[in-house]
């Protein structure tokens, strides 16, 4: 009793040390560091010279003052500005996760710039923070228009944010796939390294960061107020939406500049408000002050720890190393947002009408499944132009192309069926089967194998992508399980793969290795490695598969409902849950380990079903199928005949001409 | 060290050698023409064509006209698409004798021995010169398709022409050479011991002045202050757009105030193919001695 009585408050001592005491231990630890990594370069008699007034014969004090002094400046600036901007960010929102990086605004800057790079170089002079600002800004407002119909919900807003951050992902692997030798300097540079020979990206970033701090110090009213639910703040006298949007815009154009002189630092938007707020830093007001402080010291920290990394012919940049730091943050935030957080709500209002005609709209389906098949294995381009083959022709040809054409298909009605399951499940419309963080896993075991082994066999490279699928799904379901699966840390947890995954590429891609292109159009859902065999193998897991989904169908009826309904219903929750998450896991990693991790088609496929009327789960799971593997087939023979001899990976092609599409789509729901 | 890198020719290989002779044969029978060779990497298709061998067919032709440039490719050879996803159906309909691909293509190998053999053309390994690797693979090649005088001679004109260049080079009295592909911003792509620029140097005695590690392909990305490293170093920009690299040099503070650059020590040399084995290693050697400085005007 005592002891219990004693050591409670020593523990929320523990935890609430003042904000002060948090930045204060980074900026110590950066101090050394730094102290050491200058030492070794220069005697401390000379550091001030170097930084006021250096030597041009002396090449190491220029190298202090043009190198090793601005990067410290770059990464205090860069820090503090994705602080402000990750505050500002989340209060506007009531978001915990929001910040630049989860609202897409890294990934459409990046885009835009890779764009800029290939078309319009001249824009990259003195425009690249333009360039930069209007992808960031379309970014953002894609993503706002995607989450609108959920009041912005945090959860939608985040998952937007990723589906975003994807398309823009596959826009951008078009544009390397057909271009990589032109984008090899953007990689080496994109990867958010902070090396400085000159004090341009601190003298661009600073006047910025002390405009931005000044607009948003004057909001600071409005602000706090936003803290409060709607309805207060209007009650107080506050013109909401003015004030959101010019919070946001302020919040987005500083990340968007930090892009385009540093480029992307993921998570330390999230990262610094976060550690300020469970430091102690319970009020807006506080949260202003000390989460810019905190990003600046915790950058700064991070980024002499790159330093002292050995650098081999691999370095570490320090945008992933902020990745690989920031995402055990997020899924720490996991288990602290306890579950009364509502951080996804679940409305549905638009039931589109029950379609009447279920039965024939499925043989009108199979038909024109049937006749894209045909199409695929017979119509093609070639030297002599578009032309229907004749039948030798069409069996000569068929080695070629059926294992391509059943891969695509197959793998097309498998992610659909898993982003039926995810979405059912969930009750959330932007539950992908790569928000599980699945295909990610497989992509990551992939780059890893590729980038140890020489030359390896296609077998090995399935089994490394199982290999990574399969950990993560253990991952997932680790945390899972304290949560009884709740459906909503399933897709943080994938988020937070994915945030990993993505830096594991962009090292790789850093890397300016020439092995790199290959594995490219596998990411973007190339078939043209699958062969007979393999397509046979998929065919075969993709039966029993989807043979066992009917099983599910009564769950996916009655979990949407709620769990008390559920559990008044007698279904058990958790077991339930499970039982789906692990089944749209299997779909999610056969098809990827097949045709890559860009399975668009997930979500786009359950969302076509439900606008055709078919709502209950067999019908629901067997046209989104269906239309699945309708677009999948398409994709990939107009990928591989329309710009012929090139080739469009299918799940690329898929993905650019559907994006579009699915955003009208889920938009228009409210 | 002599080391006999593939220990042997496999079942498959043998195999594949008996159709090939077995085809070639008949054709010389019908028609006497050379071999068909598809080429799927631009290694390959760099190597028979100085063999003096059409390829069918190669990849990405037109940015291998820009950025390979040499052995130019005749305008009769056809497209067959992106050098990762070379075109299987088309290849299949031109019916080639034989397809030579790069180490990368390796997992679609099966496939491809449906149309004919395959032959994997290796300018890189582990542990060896690339030079050296590339013409082993080139004599192999070669051997495989009743070349090895041509490859004689080729080879044989290579060692000469490569000690003109070396005579022309020796003019040069300058430091040790950066060698760098790429400028971005703050990054660059460098060439160090483990590349093929390295056994040119070798040659030519020149060194280079990137000493740190070096990835299989002999580059490396490394921060633009690490051009800072050899005070006395001139910088050599393999790169075609290599006009802005200069401009960037010559507008940052301190990499304008680089004893290479305050003292113009900068060359500029078009684009090069940095994994292309004897040919490329021709090209970038006869650039090189080309454009280095010779005598006074070296020392900078």
């Amino acid at each position: 009793m005592v002891a219990a009585e004693t050591a409670r408050p020593r523990r929320a001592s523990l935890i609430k040390v003042h904000p002060s005491l948090l930045v204060a231990a980074f900026l110590v630890g950066a101090l050394l560091l730094a102290w050491r990594h200058l030492s070794a370069q220069l005697p401390p008699a000379v550091w001030l010279t170097a930084l006021l007034d250096p030597d041009i014969d002396v090449p190491r004090q220029m190298l202090a003052h043009y190198s090793v002094f601005p990067r410290i400046a770059v990464a205090l600036l860069a820090g503090a500005a994705l602080g402000l901007a990750g505050t500002v960010c989340q209060q506007v929102l009531r978001n915990p996760l929001a910040e630049p990086t989860t609202l897409g605004v890294s990934a459409g800057a990046n885009l835009t710039l890779a764009a800029a790079t290939l078309w319009a170089p001249t824009l990259l002079g003195p425009g690249r923070e333009w360039v930069a600002m209007f992808g960031g800004f379309s970014a953002a407002l894609c993503v706002f228009a995607l989450a609108w119909s959920r009041a912005l919900a945090p959860l939608a807003l985040i998952l937007a944010g990723l589906i975003v951050s994807l398309y823009c992902g596959a826009v951008a692997g078009a544009l390397v796939i057909f271009n990589h030798d032109y984008l090899i300097g953007l990689f080496i540079w994109g990867a958010g390294f902070l090396n400085q020979q000159d004090w341009n990206a601190a003298t661009f970033l600073a006047p910025r960061l002390a405009i931005a701090c000044a607009l948003i110090v004057l909001m600071t009213r409005p602000l706090t107020l936003l803290g409060f639910d709607d309805e207060t703040a209007r009650n107080l006298g506050l013109g909401l939406t003015s004030a959101r949007l010019a919070s946001l815009i302020v919040a987005i154009a500083l990340a968007a500049s930090v892009v385009s002189a540093v480029g992307v630092l993921s998570f330390v938007g999230l990262a610094a408000p976060t550690l300020v707020r469970l430091a102690g830093a319970r009020r807006f007001r506080d949260r202003l002050l000390w989460a810019p402080l905190c990003g600046a010291a915790l950058l700064w920290f991070t980024d002499q720890i790159v330093l002292t990394l050995p650098s081999g012919y691999r370095e570490v940049p320090t945008g992933v190393a902020t990745a690989l730091l920031g995402a055990p943050i997020l899924l720490l935030l996991l288990r602290r947002l306890g579950s009364s957080t509502p951080i996804g709500t679940r409305t549905d209002s638009l039931v589109p009408r029950r379609n009447r005609h279920p039965r024939q709209l499925l043989i009108a389906g199979l038909i024109l499944l049937v006749m894209i098949v045909w199409l695929a294995l017979a119509f093609g381009n070639g030297p002599q132009g578009w032309h229907w083959s004749r039948f030798d022709d069409i069996v000569d040809l068929a080695p070629w192309r059926w294992p391509r054409l059943a891969a695509a298909l197959v793998a097309g009605a498998m992610l659909a069926v898993a982003g039926v399951l995810m979405q059912r499940m969930t009750g959330n419309p932007m539950a992908a089967p790569e928000v599980l963080g699945i295909s990610s896993g497989a992509a990551m075991g992939v780059i890893i194998l590729a980038f140890s082994v020489q030359a390896p066999g296609r077998l090995l490279q399935i089994g490394a992508g199982a290999a990574g699928a399969f950990a993560v799904l253990a991952l997932i379901l680790l945390l899972g399980r304290r949560s009884q699966f709740n459906p909503d840390r399933f897709l943080l947890a994938g988020i937070a793969t994915s945030a990993i995954f993505g830096a594991v590429i962009a090292v790789a891609m850093a890397t300016g290795d020439p092995r790199m292109s290959a594995l490219l159009t596998w990411l973007a859902g190339s078939t043209y490695r699958v062969d007979g065999n393999e397509a046979l193998l998929l065919c075969a897991v993709a039966a029993v598969l989807l043979a066992a989904t009917p099983f599910l169908a009564r769950p996916l009826e009655i979990l949407p409902l709620g769990p008390e309904s559920a559990r008044a219903v007698g279904l058990a929750v958790a077991s339930s849950r499970f039982a789906l998450m692990l089944h749209a896991a299997l779909l999610t990693a056969a098809a990827t380990l097949i045709v890559g991790p860009l399975s668009f088609v997930g979500l786009l496929a359950p969302h076509m079903a439900r606008l055709l009327g078919l709502q209950r789960p067999l019908q629901h799971l067997a046209f989104a199928g269906l239309i699945g593997a309708l677009l999948m087939t398409s994709a990939d023979w107009l990928g591989r005949m329309a710009i012929f001899p090139y080739q469009i990976p299918a799940g690329l092609l898929a993905t650019l001409l559907g994006g579009p599409f699915l955003l009208t789509l889920i938009g228009r729901r409210r | 060290m002599p080391v006999i890198v593939r220990g042997g020719i496999s079942r498959r290989e043998l195999l594949a050698t008996g159709a090939l002779m077995l085809t070639g044969a008949a054709r010389a029978n019908s028609v006497a023409s050379p071999p068909r060779v598809a080429a799927l990497g631009w290694s390959c298709a760099q190597a028979l064509l100085a063999l003096g061998l059409t390829p069918l067919v190669v990849p990405e032709i037109e940015r291998y006209r820009r950025l390979v440039v040499e052995p130019a490719i005749p305008t009769e050879v056809s497209e067959i698409g992106l050098r990762s996803e070379p075109n299987f159906e088309l290849l299949r309909q031109l019916t080639p004798d034989l397809i030579v691909i790069d180490p990368g293509l390796a997992s679609a190998r099966a496939r491809l021995e449906r149309i004919a053999p395959v032959d994997v053309f290796t300018t890189l390994a582990p542990g060896r010169r690339p030079l050296a690797t590339s013409q082993e693979a080139m004599r192999q090649l070669a051997a495989r398709l009743g070349l090895d005088t041509a490859c004689a001679r080729y080879l044989a004109r290579f060692e000469t022409v490569m000690d003109d260049y070396r005579a022309e080079a020796a003019g040069y009295r300058g430091g040790p050479l950066y060698l760098v592909h790429e400028m971005f911003r703050n990054r660059a792509l460098v060439f160090g011991g483990t590349s093929l620029y390295q056994d040119v140097l070798d040659r030519f005695g020149l060194r280079n002045a990137w000493t740190g590690p070096s990835s299989l392909y002999g580059h490396i990305v490394v921060g633009l202050e690490e051009l800072a490293g050899v005070p006395k170093a001139r910088l050599v920009l393999v790169n075609s757009r290599a006009a802005d690299f200069e401009r960037l040099l010559r507008t940052h503070p301190f990499l304008g105030s680089l004893p290479a650059v305050r003292a113009s020590r900068i060359t500029v040399l078009p684009d090069v193919h940095f994994s292309g084995g004897v040919p490329a290693a021709e090209r970038f050697a006869r650039l090189l001695a080309d454009r280095l400085p010779k005598d006074d005007d070296g020392r900078g």
